[in-house]
């Protein structure tokens, strides 16, 4: 009998015989599995004869897929006479085009390779952890689904998840584990890595028992699933962790990719059929895994929950395109082809450069305020209509970019522009909301969440226009992006010398201003307003800070570094960029030095006597370095944590990471370019530094504590030195009464 | 050695050699062409050194700020498929084209070898296309992985230029070796890589100096215009050297600036005291005129007196 039945979606997934797979959690508690045929449609471009050639192959093939000429929109390109294929369900799909590239040469895909859950929510108007309605027929087939709510409303409900955690008891990077820990509800159970079968036949028991929607495994993708895989078939024991257990999990290999300037590593995947796996520490997201910006980010943009968790947010992003891709009737490819258009070496020239960052002024500024322009690059894009297809494309009411004069077409909205308008709306909500909450409120962390995951789909929204494999996306409107982005900076930057601030420093969007009597936000309010008007963005207060100290740079004393500050706000909270607290190649013992020291500072400062607080931080220093040279600091707080920028056996020089690696292959321990390698610094020898995950646990004798206390020596000197503390000053008042310390020599 | 008087339609050419030795040619080539007229540069290894460009243009003509802007044009290609793409989409023309690193795409990993052939070969025919109404030179290198395609490309092309062939005198490298593009996915070099890379050309100046004193002088120099990099970029002059020299004279000037400023200072520190010190004369000069009047009084009493005395002591005296 036909029912309907309220729930959210948890994962959608391809079969070949009823199309696709719904597992729904069920208003009532229950989980279920619906299906629902699901047709899928791709298309073919070649030269006539080519295409007919295709068009008779596929149709001797089975199951039948339909096929017809038909005229389809490209995005560059225009209006395209193509193939209109027709498949039963994703599965045959698939198998079609594989038997398609096997037989012909030159033949342009579009729609080809769009993933599953993209194409049902874009196609169906729901998306992952939708709250929906479903008309439930015989056999569980879904006769009709309809979201109940939106991507883009801020406080949605979501279902209660059954969870079950699984930790090692040891980092299997560092030494091989001896038992599991799980947790599901409120029990928790050890399994003994000793007896593998049995192992297996009690973990597969507490799947059954529990039934969770999640799994969250620390080290699940690098080594608890390989590894169960790989002991079940040593003993020959069936072992399924899906829910639906006629299916095999899906494994993605692992993966070693450039972002923004840094080289990362991603262990292999392992994502479950109707429920999810995660692995915290495979998660793909800056500042640490967070399950509710998981799910925020599946949400808005299309992609899975064990997607949305593990890569960056640039697949989302390019989902969300996609979607508005297909919601518009665009072909998707299935690689860009299209390039730039050309233009003038002088134009490259101009064109061609990334963010300002302005060389701040040095030392320590009393009264400063800063400046943010919200969300800088995306607001861009949005207002100024950039997309690949609308940058180099003239017309009645283009703009032009700075410097360069390439037009930028208004009269149709940019493909880009229109997936970004409901993202910055939202994360100007969230961005209010936030502002006025109290932190203890339940909402607080999720919002905070939220806005997390809103703001690094801001980020890749601009970083992904210049990525070369971006199916919609144009270098030449990454660069316009910039080129207005250094344009509203030198703008504002104007705007607060004519309304008589001086400028200490700026960086891409942000500005540090300061004026004789102004104290307080009120007092910046005017130049707030002024530089709305005029640049068209919204700007608006970080804060004011009461003092605010620039660093110098290591190489050149003379000048700043736009991104090496500290400051405290009038609040009382402190800012801290660059130093050795927000590195994460910094060892805890240093970070936690550097931070006491620091909120000394910011308690005690006194404008009047600063050297008192110079003194007092100098008494913190000695008792840190007296606590290492008497074997106080745990050794694990010594470990420094560096990524390998390539693989270990490509290293010319001795670089640290390196050797560490090295001493890590000596023992059958692979690690990969784009990894962190955490080892201690150590006494003499060719090597001069200790992996941590070798085998057995280091000796503190072997700890080379000089390379330390100079370590430390160097953090305290940045802090102190704008106070008028000399590297000579520091080294003499550290001494007294001290051990000799060679400063500043590794 | 191929120079623009001895390339002809319908032929294509190959420079073939390393990274920098076919960088170094294309630049010529560019440079050669640009100073005749018009010359379109399809890029393929994401690097167009176009400083270098800017240099070698300057050191012949005045107009190299219009050559940039009139007589160049480029379309970069990162991926075979867009390389492919943009040699599909560039009509054909009686501007002489330019391929650099025409091969670099197709070195890309990931990609299948079958695919990687097809997308070459649909590349062949559309070059010799574009070869129909103007000479077409293409640079390209060798890969380890990818040997074949470079042998491919030999084939395909009717001239060919190699390292070996041509002496390194022969090749020009006044303006400095073009570098292998940006970073961070730039086409160009980002202006502080060039800061750095202009810094290094005068190294040997700086060991040269005499006095250490001046080489000292000489590093402040540079570290002071540093502060100067973001603004440098924003104007993206094509000769950086011009603006990292403007930087230096800001830097002094502001410095001139500073100890104008002191000197003014101490002018009128000067003339305060100045203005004091006749103050001090004035009062000086009233208080001996004072301490005159003060003696000469004295006297006149002194006299008084006296005679008082006399008149006591000698009555007869007064009369």
């Amino acid at each position: 009998m036909p029912h309907n039945l309220n729930g959210w979606v948890l994962s959608v997934e391809a079969d070949e015989e009823d199309g696709v797979v719904v597992w729904l959690i069920g208003e009532e508690g229950g989980r279920h599995r619906l299906v629902q045929p699901f047709k899928t449609v791709f298309y073919i471009e070649a030269e006539p004869e080519r295409l007919e050639d295709a068009c008779k192959f596929i149709s001797e093939q089975l199951p039948p897929c339909p096929t017809g000429y038909t005229v389809r929109q490209e995005l560059y390109r225009g209006p395209l006479q193509v193939l209109r294929v027709e498949a039963p369900n994703p599965i045959v799909q698939q198998r079609l085009i594989n038997r398609l590239k096997e037989q012909f040469n030159r033949l342009t895909y579009y729609n080809a390779s769009i993933p599953l859950s993209i194409r049902y929510f874009a196609e169906k108007g729901v998306f992952a952890m939708a709250y929906c309605r479903v008309q439930v027929g015989g056999m569980h087939r879904i006769m009709g689904i309809k979201a109940q709510d939106s991507p883009w409303e801020l406080g949605y409900q979501l279902p209660p998840l059954r969870q079950m955690t699984v930790e090692p008891d040891i980092d299997p990077s560092h030494a091989p584990p001896n038992c599991l820990r799980v947790t599901a509800g409120d029990t928790e159970h050890e399994l003994s890595l000793d007896d593998k079968p049995a192992l297996l036949g009690q973990f597969q028991g507490l799947l059954q028992t529990y039934d969770p929607d999640l799994i969250l495994a620390y080290w699940g993708d690098s080594w608890l699933f390989p590894s169960l895989f790989q002991w079940a078939q040593e003993a020959g024991i069936a072992f399924n962790p899906n829910r639906d257990v006629h299916k095999k999990p899906i494994t993605k290999e692992a993966l070693t990719f450039h972002s923004y300037g840094n080289i990362h590593y991603r262990a292999n995947q392992t994502h479950l059929i109707g429920r999810w796996h995660i692995d915290p520490h495979n998660a793909g997201m800056t500042g640490g895994f967070s399950l509710q910006a998981a799910i925020e980010l599946a949400r808005v943009t299309g992609v899975s929950v064990q997607t949305a968790a593990r890569n960056s947010p640039g697949s989302g992003f390019t989902a969300m395109q996609i979607q508005e891709a297909l919601k518009r009737g665009v072909l998707v490819p299935q690689q860009k082809r299209q390039t730039e258009r050309f233009k003038s070496a002088m134009q490259l020239n101009l064109a061609d450069a990334g963010g300002m960052n302005y060389r701040p002024l040095v030392g320590v500024h009393r009264h400063v305020a800063e400046l943010d322009f919200f969300s800088m690059y995306p607001s861009i894009m949005m207002t100024w209509n950039i997309s690949g297809e609308t940058v180099g494309v003239g017309g009645k009411s283009a703009r032009h970019v700075p410097q360069t004069g390439i037009p930028i077409a208004q009269d149709t909205p940019g493909l880009v522009a229109t997936v970004l308008r409901p993202l910055l709306a939202k994360r100007m909500r969230v961005k209010k909301a936030l502002a006025g909450m109290d932190k203890k409120d339940p909402l607080y962390d999720i919002y905070r969440s939220t806005a997390d995951a809103l703001k690094w789909l801001g980020y890749v929204s601009f970083g992904y226009q210049g990525f070369k494999n971006n199916l919609f996306g144009n270098i030449q409107a990454h660069e316009a992006i910039t080129a207005i982005g250094r344009e509203m900076l030198v703008t504002a930057k104007e705007i607060a010398f004519e309304a008589g601030f001086k400028v200490l420093g700026a960086n891409t969007d942000s500005l540090f201003v300061q004026k004789p009597g102004a104290v307080t936000a009120r007092d910046f309010q005017d130049l707030l307003a002024e530089i709305d008007r005029r640049t068209g963005l919204t700007i608006q207060l970080e804060g004011v800070f009461d003092w605010l100290i620039f660093l110098p740079s290591k190489l050149n004393p003379t000048t700043g570094v736009s991104n090496r500050y500290f400051g405290k706000f009038d609040d009382g909270h402190l800012k801290v960029r660059g130093l050795a607290q927000r590195r994460t190649d910094s060892c805890i013992w240093i970070a936690s030095a550097e931070k006491e020291i620091m909120e000394l500072i910011a308690r005690q400062l006194d404008f009047e006597h600063p050297m008192d607080c110079v003194f007092k931080s100098i008494q913190i220093t000695r008792s840190h370095l007296d606590r290492l040279y008497r074997e106080g600091v745990p050794i694990e707080n010594l470990v420094v944590r560096k990524r390998l920028t390539r693989e270990p056996h490509l290293y010319t020089g001795v670089s640290e990471p390196a050797q560490a690696a090295i001493q890590l292959a000596a023992v059958g321990k692979q690690v990969h370019s784009g990894q962190r390698v955490r080892f201690i610094y150590t006494h003499g020898g060719k090597s001069k530094v200790l992996a941590w995950d070798l085998p057995g646990k280091p000796d503190y004798k072997a700890v080379n504590k000089r390379t330390y206390a100079g370590l430390l020596l160097r953090t305290v000197y940045e802090m102190l030195v704008s106070f008028g503390v000399s590297e000579a000053d520091l080294l003499s008042l550290v001494q007294e009464n001290s051990r000799q310390l060679e400063l500043f020599r590794t | 050695m191929f120079s623009p008087a001895n390339l002809t339609q319908g032929q294509l050419y190959l420079v073939c050699g390393s990274r920098r030795f076919t960088g170094l040619r294309l630049r010529d080539l560019v440079v050669e062409y640009a100073l005749r007229g018009a010359v379109r540069v399809l890029v393929g290894g994401n690097r167009f050194s176009v400083h270098e460009i800017a240099y070698a243009l300057a050191a012949q003509t005045g107009r190299y700020y219009d050559i940039l802007e009139n007589n160049i044009s480029l379309a970069r290609a990162e991926t075979c498929y867009q390389m492919a793409g943009l040699l599909k989409s560039t009509p054909v023309s009686a501007t002489p084209t330019l391929v650099s690193d025409f091969l670099c795409p197709f070195y890309e990993e990931g990609m299948a070898e079958k695919e990687v052939d097809e997308l070459l070969f649909e590349s062949f025919a559309e070059l010799r296309r574009l070869s129909k109404h103007a000479p077409l030179v293409l640079t390209a290198s060798g890969d380890e992985k990818r040997k074949r395609l470079l042998h491919a490309l030999e084939k395909a092309v009717d001239v060919t230029e190699r390292a070996e062939t041509i002496t390194p005198a022969s090749v020009s490298d006044r303006y400095g070796a073009p570098t292998n593009g940006g970073s961070m996915g730039h086409t160009k070099v980002p202006f502080t890589m060039q800061y750095h890379q202009e810094r290094r050309h005068f190294s040997e100046f700086r060991r040269a100096l005499l006095l250490h004193e001046d080489q000292l002088l000489f590093d402040a120099l540079w570290n002071r215009s540093e502060f100067h990099i973001p603004a440098a970029e924003k104007a993206a002059h094509p000769l950086p050297i011009g603006t990292i020299l403007l930087s230096m004279n800001l830097e002094q000037e502001k410095a001139i600036a500073r100890l104008e400023e002191k000197i003014k200072a101490q002018e009128k520190e000067i003339q305060r005291l100045q203005e004091e010190n006749k103050q001090k004369d004035r009062q000086i000069v009233y208080t001996n005129t004072e301490i005159d009047g003060l003696q000469r009084e004295m006297e006149r009493s002194l006299k008084q007196v006296r005679e008082e005395m006399l008149e006591m002591l000698y009555p007869a005296y007064a009369t």
